[in-house]
C-alpha cells in the first residue's frame, strides 16, 4: 500500500504542476494548422519513436493496446527549450506539454481496450515585431505581439484483439477537440496612444478512425501496420470565420526486433497525406499543404540495474517532414534522442525519462530543440 | 515474474524531481519575421478628423464664487485690479478662565492685536505693501470692485504691512506675515458695538503687481488675535481671542465676462462649458480608438494672474442638464490641458480613454463633455474657446483608431 501511494503521489506531482503551466512553443505552429504532436510514451520517445508503432500507451497503433497484460494508467509531460533563430534576431523560448495520458484494461484473455488524449495539433505559439507607424504624420514606434494558446487533441478509444499467438488487431474511434485563443496586441511608445488588444476563440472538432496489426513472424521479431483516415477538421471563430478542413489518411509501418535477451530494436516510418488539406487552406488564405513522411529509429538495452530493478538505457534518431510551408520552404526537422527508464514500487510504476535535441528548420529560419520526456506507468 | 523492489523514498525523490523538472518556465515571444511568421492579418491604424464635432454647446459661470474659492486676489494690474474683503468672526465680550463658570470674565483693556495672512506674490516687484482698510461689517459676497471703492480710500487706512520688511522675505514667493497693530485699538471694532471687524486688503508696490491671500476655505486664511486682560481687581488675568473669517472674499475689474457665444472656463467666479458631441457610432463602437484628441480655438489669450498656469479638464456626462449637468467620477477618463496665462494656441485635450468608455459600456450616455479648470476655485486663469457657431474655428475631434482586426481560420 505504502508502494502504491509513493507511485501515486509521483503521477500526483505531474498533475500538480500541469495546470499552472502555459507554452510559448514553436514559432512554426503560426503556418497552416500548427505542429504536428506526437503521441508516443517517454520510453518511445527516447528511442527516436522507433517503438511508436508497438507501444501500448501510444495512440498510433491500436492493435498495440493488446501489449497490455493488466489495467495501466499513464501520462506523459514535455519540457521543451527553443533556440530560434532568423534574420530578424533570436529568442529563447520555452514550454512545457502533456502530450500523452491514458488507461487501458484487458476484458477476457484476448480483448484489451483503453483511452488515450494526446497531442494533435500544437498551435501555441508567440510572436513580437517592433515598427514605426506615422499616424498623424509623425513617427511612433508601436510593438506588436500576438499570442496563441491551445491546440487541438485527439481523444481515442480503442481496443485490441488478441486473434492469435502471432496476430492482434484493433480499432480506435477519435475524436478531435480543442481550441485556441488568439491575443493580439498594439503597444504604442508614445503615452498618447492606448494600446489595441483583440481576442478570438477558435473552436476545432473532427473524427478519425485508425486501425492497426501486429504480427510476430519470429519470437524476437514483431511487424506493425496502422492505418486511420479522419473527417474534416472543422474550424469556428468567434470572429466569425469558419473553415472546414480537409485530415489526411494515415498510414504507418514498422518492425520492432530483440536481437537478444534484454536488447530492443525498432523502426518506424509513418505518412500523411496532409495534401489534401491544400485547397482548403489556400481557400483560408494559408500556404498549401504537403504530403509528408516521418521516419524513427532506436534500439534499447537492459545494461543497468539499480538494486534488483533494470534501468534499461534507450538511444535513437527521429526526422520527419512538416506539411505546412513557411514561405513556400518546406519545413523538416530531426533529432537524436536517448533516455532510460526506472521500475518503482516493485514494479507497479514505471519512470521514463528521455531526452532529446534536434534541429526545426525552414531556410534561413530554425530552432534548436531541447525537449526532456518524462513518462509515469501505473500498473496497480 | 518477480517485480523489483525499490525503496518508497526513492519513488518520493523521484516525485520531487518531476515536479521541479516541469516548474521551469521562461515567457518570451519570438521576433516575428514578418510576413513568414508573422499572423496572415495585420492591426491596422486610420486616422480621421471630424470637424463639425460640436453640435450643441453652453457657458455658465457662477460655480464657484469669489466668496467660496480658495483664493483672494489683491492687484493693481492694468489688465487686472483687485480688492480683498475679509469680516472676522464676533469677538467675544467674556471669556470662561474657570471651568464650570457661567458668569465669565470681561475684557478690561486689549494690549495688543495682531493679524496673520498666508500671501503669494510676485517677487519681481520690490517694496510690496499690503494696505489695511477698514471696511463696513455688513460686506458680504454682493460687494463689488466698483461699490467698495470708497471703502479703499486712504481716509480708511488702518494699517499697512511691508512685506519684505523680515529679512529673506524678498526671496520668498509664498510668505506666512504676521503683523502686530501699534497701537492695538485700530483694529478696535470701527462700526456699532456689534464686536465684529472687517477688513479690505489692498497692495502697493514699485511695480503694479498682484497679489494671492489663502482664504479661510484652505484652512489657512486670515486672522485676528486679540490679547487682553481682564479689569482691576483680576487684571493680571490674560486671554486671547483668536478669530477666524465669518466671510472673504474679493472682488475684481474689469468683472469676469458673461458667456456669450463663445465658451469660457475657468475664472472666479468659475465658468464650465457643456459641449455636446456628435460621433459616428461606428467609429466608437466598430473600431478601437488609440487616440482621440478634442481641439479648441483660443479667441482671445488666457487670462489671470500673470504667470498663471492652470489645467482644463473635459469630464464626460452622465445626465445632460446644461449647467447642472452630471458628470462621471472616474477620473481615468478625463480629457487633460494645461494652459498658461497669455497662451494664444489651441486647447488640446486628449479624450481616448473616454470615447474607448463610450464604445465599451457608456452607450446609453450622451455624448457629452463638460469643460472646466481644476482644481476649481483655486485661481483665475480663464480660457475663451470658439464654439460651435464660430466656423472654420470650431471644435474639431482627430481621432486615431485601430479597425477591426481580421481574425481567420483555421
Amino acid at each position: 500500500m505504502r508502494r502504491l501511494t509513493a507511485g501515486l503521489l509521483a503521477m500526483g506531482a505531474l498533475a500538480a504542476v500541469a495546470g499552472g503551466l502555459q507554452a510559448d512553443d514553436s514559432v512554426f505552429g503560426i503556418r497552416g494548422l500548427g505542429i504536428l504532436g506526437r503521441p508516443q510514451s517517454a520510453r518511445s520517445a527516447a528511442a527516436g519513436g522507433g517503438f511508436s508503432l508497438f507501444d501500448g500507451e501510444g495512440a498510433v497503433n491500436p492493435a498495440a493496446l493488446t501489449r497490455w497484460r493488466g489495467m495501466s494508467g499513464w501520462a506523459v509531460g514535455s519540457p521543451s527549450r527553443h533556440r530560434f533563430g532568423s534574420p530578424a534576431g533570436d529568442a529563447s523560448l520555452s514550454s512545457t506539454r502533456f502530450p500523452l495520458i491514458g488507461f487501458s484494461t484487458v476484458v477476457g484473455q484476448r480483448l484489451s481496450v483503453g483511452v488515450t488524449i494526446s497531442d494533435y495539433l500544437d498551435r501555441t505559439w508567440s510572436v513580437r515585431s517592433v515598427d514605426t507607424l506615422t499616424p498623424r504624420g509623425a513617427p511612433v514606434e508601436v510593438t506588436d505581439q500576438s499570442r496563441s494558446i491551445g491546440g487541438v487533441s485527439d481523444l481515442r478509444l480503442g481496443a485490441g484483439y488478441r486473434l492469435s499467438p502471432t496476430v492482434a488487431v484493433g480499432v480506435g474511434l477519435h475524436a478531435l477537440t480543442g481550441s485556441t485563443r488568439l491575443d493580439v496586441t498594439r503597444q504604442f511608445t508614445d503615452s498618447s496612444y492606448q494600446s489595441f488588444r483583440d481576442t478570438a476563440v477558435t473552436d476545432f472538432h473532427g473524427f478519425g478512425l485508425s486501425a492497426g496489426a501486429l504480427f510476430t513472424p519470429r519470437a524476437n521479431l514483431v511487424l506493425g501496420l496502422s492505418l486511420r483516415v479522419n473527417t474534416a477538421l472543422h474550424a469556428r471563430s468567434t470572429g466569425g470565420a469558419r473553415a472546414d478542413v480537409a485530415l489526411p489518411m494515415e498510414l504507418g509501418f514498422g518492425a520492432q526486433y530483440a536481437p537478444r535477451t534484454g536488447s530492443l530494436i525498432g523502426v518506424s516510418v509513418q505518412y500523411a497525406g496532409w495534401g489534401r488539406a491544400a485547397d482548403d487552406l489556400a481557400a483560408a488564405g494559408e500556404e498549401r499543404s504537403r504530403n509528408v513522411w516521418s521516419v524513427g529509429a532506436g534500439a534499447e538495452v537492459e545494461t543497468m540495474r539499480v538494486g534488483s530493478a533494470r534501468m534499461p538505457v534507450r538511444i535513437g534518431y527521429r526526422w520527419r517532414q512538416l506539411p505546412f510551408p513557411v514561405s513556400g520552404v518546406a519545413v523538416g526537422e530531426h533529432a537524436f534522442t536517448a533516455g532510460l527508464g526506472l521500475s518503482l514500487v516493485g514494479g507497479r510504476a514505471l519512470l521514463d525519462v528521455g531526452y532529446e535535441r534536434g534541429t526545426r528548420s525552414a531556410g534561413a529560419l530554425s530552432e534548436q530543440l531541447t525537449t526532456g520526456y518524462l513518462g509515469i506507468t501505473v500498473r496497480p | 515474474m518477480r517485480m523489483a523492489r525499490t525503496p518508497a523514498s526513492t519513488s518520493l525523490v523521484a516525485a520531487a524531481l518531476c515536479a521541479a523538472a516541469f516548474a521551469c518556465r521562461e515567457d518570451l515571444s519570438a521576433p516575428g519575421q514578418c510576413p513568414a511568421l508573422c499572423p496572415s492579418s495585420q492591426v491596422q491604424v486610420a486616422d480621421t478628423t471630424l470637424l463639425s464635432v460640436d453640435t450643441s454647446d453652453v457657458a455658465i459661470r457662477g460655480f464657484v464664487t469669489p466668496a467660496e474659492g480658495t483664493i483672494l486676489v489683491a492687484a493693481d494690474l492694468d489688465s487686472l485690479k483687485g480688492r480683498v474683503f475679509v469680516r472676522f468672526a464676533t469677538r467675544p465680550t467674556r471669556w470662561f478662565p474657570v471651568a464650570g463658570d457661567t458668569v465669565g470674565v470681561t475684557i478690561g483693556a486689549v494690549d495688543s492685536a495682531t493679524i496673520d495672512l498666508r500671501i503669494t506674490r510676485d517677487t519681481a516687484a520690490k517694496n510690496l505693501r499690503l494696505l489695511l482698510y477698514r471696511l463696513p461689517v455688513r460686506v458680504d459676497s454682493t460687494a463689488t470692485f466698483a461699490s467698495m471703492a470708497a471703502w479703499f480710500a486712504d481716509s480708511m487706512l488702518v494699517d499697512s504691512i511691508r512685506v519684505d520688511s523680515v529679512p529673506g522675505n524678498d526671496t520668498l514667493k509664498v510668505i506666512q506675515l504676521h503683523h502686530r497693530f501699534l497701537p492695538a485699538s485700530l483694529v478696535e471694532p470701527f462700526f456699532g458695538d456689534s464686536e465684529v471687524v472687517a477688513i479690505g486688503i489692498g497692495l502697493r508696490a514699485d511695480a503694479r503687481t498682484a497679489v494671492t491671500v489663502s482664504a479661510a476655505e484652505t484652512g489657512g486664511g486670515p486672522r485676528l488675535r486679540y490679547y487682553v486682560h481682564a479689569p482691576a481687581p483680576q487684571d493680571t488675568l490674560k486671554h486671547t481671542f483668536d478669530l477666524g473669517a465669518s466671510f472673504d472674499g474679493f472682488a475684481t475689474s474689469p468683472v469676469p465676462a458673461v458667456p456669450g457665444a463663445d465658451l469660457l472656463v475657468g475664472n472666479l467666479p468659475s465658468a464650465r462649458s457643456v459641449v455636446r458631441l456628435d460621433i459616428p457610432r461606428s467609429l466608437v463602437d466598430s473600431t478601437t480608438v488609440v487616440r482621440a484628441t478634442l481641439v479648441f480655438n483660443q479667441t482671445r489669450p488666457a487670462t489671470g494672474r500673470p504667470g498663471e498656469s492652470f489645467r482644463i479638464e473635459a469630464r464626460p456626462v452622465i445626465r445632460d442638464f446644461a449647467g447642472k449637468s452630471i458628470t462621471h467620477t472616474d477620473t481615468t477618463l478625463y480629457g487633460h490641458a494645461t494652459v498658461t496665462v497669455g497662451d494664444t494656441g489651441q486647447v488640446v485635450l486628449e479624450v481616448g480613454r473616454l470615447l474607448r468608455f463610450w464604445g465599451a459600456g457608456g452607450d446609453s450616455l450622451p455624448r457629452s463633455v463638460v469643460l472646466r479648470v481644476t482644481p476649481e476655485g483655486t485661481g483665475l486663469g480663464e480660457v475663451t474657446l470658439a464654439g460651435r457657431t464660430a466656423g472654420a474655428l470650431a471644435p474639431f475631434l482627430r481621432v486615431t483608431y485601430a479597425r477591426p482586426y481580421k481574425f481567420g481560420v483555421p
